[in-house]
């Protein structure tokens, strides 16, 4: 959960605080500057910095709070809401010196925020605790393996081989990996839900939520990206604004030139060359039909761009084949990737505002 | 395209307004060079690129930085000691700083070109932004540059690498916990850096920066300054720290899994190294790497996948073990917590068990173990659906696309209880959707 830091301090009028997502220099900037504050007869309430900016950004890019912390002494007190259980936890301090404080939490909107202090959680049961997800979404991406089909078992006879020649012990998994025939690199992408999309329900904001199963699903890229996505040690990075996640890196051992080390570096240059020409292209495409380019994302279509550095990936392998760890001297030379990828599973065509 | 096919949701009858998407990244700067078995971690609005393994399986301990409100990468000023090994690591953030754990780093290659040998490392390192009195310096660690390094298991792999500075743009030499008294110059520059951070946003809305191409860069960190946009656009600073920890501490490992979660850091499997009467012992030697030393029968100590499960309490920097976990060992699975409710362990590579047939099972899994955090119990979800086969290497990430309701946030805290004027008091929002429900990032507590 994001957390607001916030400093009390004793100042002569109210004042309107603005919380919002801080930089790291904000906050120390704000620290700093509260030190310099003096004590004074009414509270007012500083926003310091929130500690998991992305959390909230993530949330809601639009959402502006803004905390009203209004003086102790003055008429207003008695027009404004508090919660009883807010108004017995008010601050020790404000209710010694002048016997109350009043304390809303406003929207900017005409939307009034609810305040609640911190309830105590139940333990819970872990399948009740699950409708707590409906909304989001597991996504797992890539890898390597194969499923338990009888054409998907050629990594057997690599093992064996491995076990029998090699040093007695399990093969690593980088020996299946570059295997020739071994290619159980998985392109593709698959989300767990923990319950019923609320598009899915009723429109009601006030529904409650419904203790669904979970279910596995596919996210389908199409056929163009089904190559990009085969790969391993990679990372997919939630960028907490819509849905969206970040792709990046990875290798393919399948995709390893035989000639090693030259080859794979072409390779690697190849494809990240192939990524940076589809980028240039979608930015040109983008800076010549817009000037409010921000450094954002390409509007060019993902199948374009899946195509070109799909091209890059495969003119670069070569024939396709690894060394085998069974019929070759092994090598280390390995096509790794720079590509970044934006993965969106449910965009709302804003740039992400962080 | 559906984002979910409809004969697996039979309650979803309308198509997806919003299909899913695969879009190039296009950001200016310096992109990381191609890489695998790094990390790449969200702080703030700052993706954070740790390390890996380039090409001919090259170590990289580099950090590279994608400024999201800019679409810019750059490379990010560091100071302090790097942890020696950045590679099948994991990097958490947690608590304003990234949580840098394990990892391994391969020794030379022996005779007939096969690969060296594997050291893992248990080090546990912070990545913050430099505050005066923000986070960097507020961790209760730490070393700084210069000092030991904590040990790293592996047997007689060569020596660690030594520590990289990344470039800045003015000498800076000590490390952040002494900026308290740090000297005018560096007082000077962090000034300018806040204005720095007001420039840029105006900048960002009037005009980005042009996206250019991606270009690959040594692993190394470039020499070369701000005048070729490696610098960081706010003008922050990173420090590393290593951190010093009691309890019952991890065993060196890597491609392990970590997720930060209810304001813990928790660290679940791997690959480590265990005794063979260990590996008897247990589940079958399963993902044994190195051959047996043939000194006097002492086994050395081969790599395995381990299910153990560790949790660190960053306030104490202490490490506790969580007695309870799945049976199954695994490796390179995916680890991601829930909101603060949930940690799930998806697939991974777990060996054969000794004796057991290959025909019959593979090495790698397809099973889904939740930890229900409030009840710390474990159970394995076999949800219906398309679901993904086995394998291991994957990555995963929890989403929430969710719109926010802002009539339904919150806003909590017992900072009105305890706070007294001129103090700091922790407030939470919650952000909810429109059906009341919290909006959790999935990554972050």
């Amino acid at each position: 959960m994001p957390k607001f830091y916030v400093s009390f301090n004793m100042h002569h009028d109210y004042h309107a605080i603005t919380l919002r997502p801080l930089q790291q220099s904000e906050i120390s900037r704000t620290r700093s500057t509260l030190s310099a504050l003096t004590t004074n007869s009414a509270l007012t309430c500083t926003v310091l910095g929130i500690d998991h900016t992305h959390a909230l950004i993530g949330a809601s890019p639009a959402l502006h709070y803004t905390l009203y912390l209004f003086p102790i002494h003055g008429c207003m007190c008695s027009r404004l809401w508090m919660p009883p259980c807010a108004r017995a936890r008010a601050c020790p301090l404000a209710r010694a010196h002048c016997g109350g404080l009043e304390l809303r939490v406003c929207f900017t909107a005409p939307a009034q925020l609810t305040m609640a202090l911190a309830s105590a959680r139940g333990m819970g049961d872990p399948i009740a605790d699950l409708a707590l997800f409906t909304d989001k979404r597991l996504v797992v991406l890539g890898g390597f393996g194969a499923s338990s089909g009888p054409h998907s078992q050629q990594w057997r006879s690599i093992w064996d081989a491995c076990k029998n020649y090699g040093e007695g012990g399990d093969p690593a998994k980088e020996e299946l990996e570059r295997s020739k025939g071994c290619n159980y690199y998985c392109g593709d992408c698959h989300a767990l839900t923990f319950g019923a999309p609320a598009a899915a329900l009723s429109s009601d904001a006030t529904a409650t939520a419904t203790a669904a199963e979970p279910e596995w699903g596919r996210i389908d890229f199409g056929s163009e990206a089904s190559q990009l996505l085969q790969r391993t040690g990679h990372t997919l990075t939630s960028l907490q604004a819509g849905g969206r996640m970040l792709l990046f890196g990875g290798r393919n051992l399948q995709r390893m030139s035989r000639s090693g080390g030259g080859g794979a570096e072409a390779a690697n240059a190849a494809a990240s060359a192939a990524a940076s020409a589809a980028a240039s292209a979608a930015a040109v495409a983008e800076g010549s039909s817009s000037s409010s380019s921000r450094g954002d994302l390409s509007d060019r279509p993902s199948t374009a761009a899946c195509a070109e550095s799909r091209a890059a990936w495969c003119s670069a392998m070569g024939s396709g084949g690894g060394t085998s760890a069974t019929t070759g001297a092994p090598t280390l030379s390995t096509l790794c990737t720079n590509e970044a990828w934006l993965l969106e599973v449910r965009p709302d065509h804003h740039p992400p505002r962080l | 395209m559906p984002l979910i096919s409809t004969d697996c949701l039979p309650h979803q009858v309308r198509p997806d307004p919003h299909p899913p998407q695969l879009r190039a990244l296009v950001a200016s700067g310096p992109a990381p060079s191609a890489r695998a078995h790094h990390s790449a971690t969200l702080l703030g609005d700052t993706l954070y690129v740790l390390g890996g393994t380039g090409p001919h399986e090259a170590e990289r301990r580099d950090v590279h930085a994608l400024h999201l409100p800019n679409m810019q990468w750059y490379v990010p000023h560091t100071l302090g000691m790097p942890p020696p090994v950045l590679t099948r690591h994991t990097s958490t953030a947690l608590n304003g700083a990234l949580f840098v754990f394990g990892g391994s780093v391969r020794g030379p290659s022996g005779a007939g070109g096969r690969p060296g040998k594997l050291r893992y490392s248990s080090q546990l390192h912070t990545l913050a932004p430099a505050t005066s009195a923000g986070t960097a310096a507020s961790l209760p660690t730490t070393r700084g540059a210069g000092e030991k390094h904590l040990p790293v298991e592996g047997g007689d792999a060569p020596p660690l690498p030594q520590p990289i500075q990344q470039p800045i743009q003015q000498p800076m030499q000590q490390p952040m916990q002494q900026l308290a008294g740090r000297p005018a110059t560096v007082r000077a520059q962090s000034a300018r850096a806040h204005s720095m951070h007001t420039t840029v946003g105006h900048a960002a809305a009037l005009g980005a920066p042009r996206p250019v191409s991606a270009h690959s860069h040594s692993g190394r960190a470039a020499g070369a300054g701000g005048a070729n946009g490696t610098n960081d656009p706010l003008g922050r600073l990173l420090v590393w720290k290593a951190v010093e920890t009691t309890g019952q501490r991890p065993a060196p490992r890597a491609e392990h899994g970590a997720a930060a979660s209810a304001g813990k850091l928790f660290v679940f499997g791997g690959q480590r190294l265990s005794s063979a009467r260990g590996s008897a012992a247990g589940a079958g030697g399963a993902a044994r790497r190195t051959p047996l030393a043939a000194a006097a029968g002492a086994a050395a100590p081969t790599a395995r996948a381990s299910h153990d499960l560790f949790v660190l309490d960053p306030a104490t920097m202490t490490w506790s073990q969580l007695a309870r976990t799945p049976p199954l060992r695994r490796e390179a699975c995916a680890f991601v917590a829930l909101g603060d409710r949930f940690l799930l362990a998806f697939g991974g590579w777990c060996g054969l068990s000794k004796g057991e047939e290959p025909s019959k099972t593979a090495p790698w899994s397809d099973a889904l173990h939740a930890l229900h955090l409030p009840t710390q119990q474990w159970f394995q979800m076999n949800a219906p659906g398309l679901r993904p086969s086995a394998r291991y290497g994957h990555a995963a990430a929890v989403v929430d696309p969710a719109p926010t309701a802002a009539h339904y946030c919150t806003l909590a805290g017992e900072g009105l209880q305890s706070a007294s004027a001129g103090n700091l008091a922790g407030f939470e929002i919650t952000a909810c959707d429109q059906r009341r429900m919290p909006k959790w990032a999935g990554d972050d507590p």
